[in-house]
C-alpha cells in the first residue's frame, strides 16, 4: 500500500505579505496638503441652480 | 422677520407654520451646495435642475404632509433625497456615469493636449475643464463621497448614513478620492511639462 500526502513547502503556504492591502507610499498629512491646496480650485466648480428653477419650486409650495 | 439668522430646523418649523420665506431662505442658504452635488454627478445642467426641482417638490411634500423627522438635520435629508433621484435616473437610463466632456471629447484628450502659447484666461479655464473631468474620472463612490464632503459640506458621519457604509469607509474613500485626483494632476503637469 502506497501512503500519498501534501506536504507542507513554501510553495502552498501564504507569503506573510500576502493579504495585506497594496498600500502607496503618500501619508496623511501629504493627502490634507494636497486637499488644502486644491480646495479654491474645486470652489471653481461650485454653480447655481436657474434662477426659473429656484421660482418654479417657490411657485409649486405657494400653490399648495 | 430677519431669517438669515435662523437655524434650518427654525425655518422649517417657520415653513410649516405657513410663511414661505422659510422656504426660500433654505434654498438661498442651500442651493449650490445641493446643486454643484448633483451637476458634478449627472454633468448635465438640465438634467440637474430637473432633479434639483423634482427633490424640493419632495422635501415640499414632505414638510407640508408634517412627515418630516425633526431629529434629522435639513442638509444631509435634502442631499439623501436628491442623492436617490440620481441613483433612479442612472437606473432608469441603465447606464453609468459617462467619461466625457460635456461637448463629447474624451476626458484623457483633455488632460493631455494643451495649447501652450495660450493666455492665462484660457489657461485657467483648461484647468477648470480639466478639473471637472479628472473628478468624473473618479470611481463612482470615491466622487459621491468627495461631492457631499467638499461641495454637500456633510460630515462623514453623514455621509457615511447616506452611503450605507463605516465612518472608516467613507474616510477611505475620500482619501482615495483626493489621492487618485493628485495622481492626475501629476500626469496632467509631466505632460504639459512634456
Amino acid at each position: 500500500m502506497t501512503k500519498t500526502s501534501t506536504s507542507k513547502n513554501n510553495v502552498n503556504l501564504p507569503t506573510p505579505n500576502m493579504f495585506q492591502p497594496i498600500t502607496d507610499m503618500e501619508s496623511d498629512a501629504e493627502i490634507d496638503l494636497f486637499y488644502d491646496q486644491i480646495k479654491s480650485k474645486l470652489d471653481t466648480l461650485v454653480k447655481d441652480p436657474q434662477d426659473e428653477t429656484i421660482n418654479k419650486i417657490l411657485a409649486y409650495s405657494r400653490s399648495l | 422677520m430677519n431669517l438669515q439668522s435662523y437655524n434650518d430646523q427654525d425655518l422649517v418649523k417657520v415653513y410649516i407654520a405657513g410663511n414661505e420665506n422659510g422656504l426660500q431662505e433654505l434654498l438661498r442658504r442651500h442651493k449650490s451646495k445641493i446643486y454643484t452635488s448633483i451637476y458634478l454627478l449627472v454633468k448635465d445642467q438640465y438634467l440637474a435642475e430637473d432633479i434639483f426641482q423634482d427633490a424640493f417638490i419632495k422635501v415640499i411634500n414632505t414638510l407640508r404632509s408634517g412627515r418630516y423627522n425633526e431629529e434629522g438635520k435639513f442638509l444631509p435629508w435634502v442631499m439623501r433625497i436628491a442623492h436617490n433621484l440620481v441613483i433612479d435616473y442612472f437606473r432608469r437610463e441603465k447606464r453609468t456615469p459617462i467619461i466625457t466632456s460635456a461637448d463629447g471629447m474624451d476626458v484623457f484628450n483633455m488632460l493631455h493636449f494643451y495649447d501652450e502659447s495660450a493666455e492665462d484666461k484660457m489657461l485657467r479655464d483648461q484647468t477648470h475643464k480639466d478639473l471637472k473631468a479628472m473628478i468624473h474620472l473618479l470611481p463612482d463612490e470615491q466622487k459621491e463621497v468627495l461631492l457631499m464632503r467638499h461641495y454637500a459640506d456633510l460630515s462623514f458621519k453623514e455621509i457615511a448614513d447616506l452611503t450605507d457604509v463605516s465612518i472608516n469607509t467613507a474616510l477611505g474613500r475620500m482619501r482615495y478620492a483626493l489621492s487618485n485626483l493628485r495622481k492626475m494632476l501629476k500626469t496632467k503637469e509631466m505632460t504639459y511639462k512634456g
